[in-house]
């Protein structure tokens, strides 16, 4: 038997275990719990036990029911991989809320998680939460080692914690030889607007290194003033592809006038189509009103894709002005035009607007039809009646969108329509997004009606989303 | 901007367009709302403008909210305004979540 170590603060019984611990110390947790009638949670703490003998756990559970009648939540905390795995093979894992409590670290072994990818994140989230001296001097050191890994993480959370006080050791980690702690060193200087870092980082924005150039590009334009659009502008001009696109980012977030305006210039020279989809993209969040005339113009280019980024730059900023042009260019000639003039008119409430797409439906092709269908789910204000009729068309892909606009618009006409659906529909696509309906409302007794389905269904998506979701 | 309650914790909803201006404003309101105590979340559900400027003065309102102690998390970001977080590494400085009901807790 281990000498059984435990707090209570704030109605909270921690329970710190060590591998000497045994049944008898866990029974000990027991006592506690009767003995005070204001503790509301447990939490057992294994941070420094990387196994569990079966009695032990025996013990944690008697822990759990006394728990369960006391209506107090118990959490296991920091357990090792090998608990996990037991815990998982004797299905008990289920019993208790499992989770990471950092405050049972030491800070070197804290830091040392800054190694481990999946949790250096949180843990420098959680270092930053609770900076202190003893931990910015843990961090300055780490930083002095010179590992690399550690300082990335060293750099960021110090930078997290709005660390305005040793701005001369972000500036000296710009030099560093390794590009993950440049990188850092550059984002950090953003958060702490340091301006006078502000010209150094140009001379990064055409690194070739992984991430130099966007870290540079993004605290460039947090720390801006009138003067860097045009200073940013000439790399809209670069030979390297990568910062045209990182200058436009930079640009759209400045986002003031010059800004926008070398960008729309930038479209008109621009070659290369990723470069012109991340301007029309950036060109979209600005609110001058000559962006809403360069979209839609964009809507006529060569390019699917860019027309396509064009029209959901539209409809993001709403189409205001250009709603009559739009509706006009929904007949186009060239279906691809009306696919995408549709699309751009997401979102719109005008009812009149919404009666005219629905007339132009049966004067399209197919794919307009289909854009019709989609952007009707994304106004409010549309009738039921008119995508109720799309959902016995013979165009599998329009019975679909029909169904998903019904349930974006009119849940209960569209959960009607799934429960029909999902029986006799003879596509497979439709019968799927039916169930995802039935799933997504939960009508009473769903589950029957879809474990009834399984005989029948032939689909192996549908039978294993169903399963996946209620079981066999 | 409109605030409400809810969970021991206050959500600021902004709207429109962040720039230096209205960053500014709602600085200046955020902080007399802390100031009253509680954490505060702010709802960027109708924001549909933002740039560098409007990004600094939210930096400004965390780094005294971080001083003081106070809890600033943010929320319903559209997909545009949160790259402008993650463009800029922020989302590693702020605690943003996709849902109000999340940030409530």
């Amino acid at each position: 038997m281990g000498d059984l170590k435990y707090e209570i603060k704030n109605g909270i019984l921690k329970a710190h275990i060590n591998p000497e611990n045994d049944l008898a110390d866990i029974q000990e947790v027991l006592k506690v719990v009767e003995s005070h009638s204001e503790v509301v949670l447990i939490g057992i703490d294994m941070y420094k036990c990387s196994y569990i003998q079966s009695r032990f756990l025996a013990g944690l559970v008697a822990v759990k029911k006394l728990a369960m009648v006391r209506k107090i939540t118990i959490e296991l905390l920091n357990i090792s991989d090998q608990i996990a795995q037991v815990l998982q093979s004797t299905n008990l894992q289920k019993l208790f809320v499992i989770r990471d409590d950092y405050s049972s670290y030491p800070l070197d072994a804290l830091c040392e998680k800054f190694y481990d990818t999946e949790k250096a994140g949180i843990v420098s989230e959680y270092l930053s939460a609770n900076y202190d001296d003893d931990i910015k001097n843990k961090l300055i050191e780490i930083i002095n080692g010179g590992n690399p890994i550690l300082v990335e993480y060293a750099l960021l959370t110090m930078g997290r914690a709005q660390d305005y006080d040793n701005i001369e050791i972000y500036r000296k980690a710009l030099e560093a030889s390794e590009a993950s702690v440049k990188a850092a060193a550059i984002l950090v200087l953003g958060w702490v607007g340091d301006t006078h870092s502000k010209d150094k980082l140009y001379s990064y924005l055409t690194s070739k290194e992984i991430n130099v150039p966007e870290s540079a590009a993004a605290s460039i334009a947090l720390l801006s003033d009138d003067t860097d659009s045009e200073k940013l502008a000439k790399y809209l001009r670069d030979e390297d592809t990568r910062i045209r696109i990182v200058a436009i980012y930079a640009l759209s977030l400045i986002n003031d006038e010059k800004a926008f305006e070398y960008l729309a210039e930038a479209l008109k020279y621009e070659k290369e189509e990723q470069v012109r989809i991340q301007l029309a993209k950036k060109i979209a969040l600005f609110r001058d009103k000559r962006a809403g005339t360069i979209l839609l113009e964009l809507l006529d280019d060569g390019s699917i894709p860019l027309r396509e980024a064009a029209a959901s730059g539209l409809s993001r900023r709403g189409t205001g002005e250009f709603t009559d042009k739009l509706l006009e260019k929904v007949c186009d000639n060239d279906n691809w035009v009306g696919f995408f003039a549709a699309k751009s008119l997401a979102g719109i409430e005008d009812e009149n607007v919404i009666k005219k797409l629905e007339s132009f439906y049966d004067k399209v092709e197919q794919n307009v039809k289909l854009a019709i269908v989609e952007v009707l789910g994304k106004c409010q204000g549309v009738d039921a009646a008119f995508l109720l009729s799309k959902i016995n068309d013979e165009n599998e892909d329009i019975r679909k969108e029909a169904l998903n606009s019904l349930n974006l618009r009119h849940g209960p006409v569209a959960l009607t329509a799934a429960m029909k659906l999902y029986n006799t529909d003879s596509s497979w696509l439709v019968r799927y997004k039916a169930v995802n309906i039935i799933l997504e409302q939960k009508p009473v007794g769903y589950d029957t009606l879809l474990r009834a389905r399984l005989k029948d269904e032939t689909n192996k998506y549908i039978l294993e989303h169903i399963i996946g979701e209620i079981g066999e | 901007m409109n605030i409400k309650s809810a969970n021991g914790k206050s959500v600021a909803y902004l709207e429109g367009e962040i720039n230096a201006e209205t960053g500014a404003a709602v600085k200046a309101e955020i902080n007399a709302l802390l100031d009253k105590g509680g954490a505060v979340v702010l709802s960027f559900k109708s924001v549909v403008y933002m740039n560098s400027s409007g990004l600094r003065e939210i930096i400004d309102l965390f780094k005294t909210a971080n001083k003081n102690k106070k809890e600033v998390s943010l929320c319903d970001m559209n997909s545009d305004i949160r790259e402008m977080f993650s463009f800029t590494g922020l989302d590693k400085v702020f605690k943003i979540y996709d849902t109000e009901a999340q940030a409530l807790g």
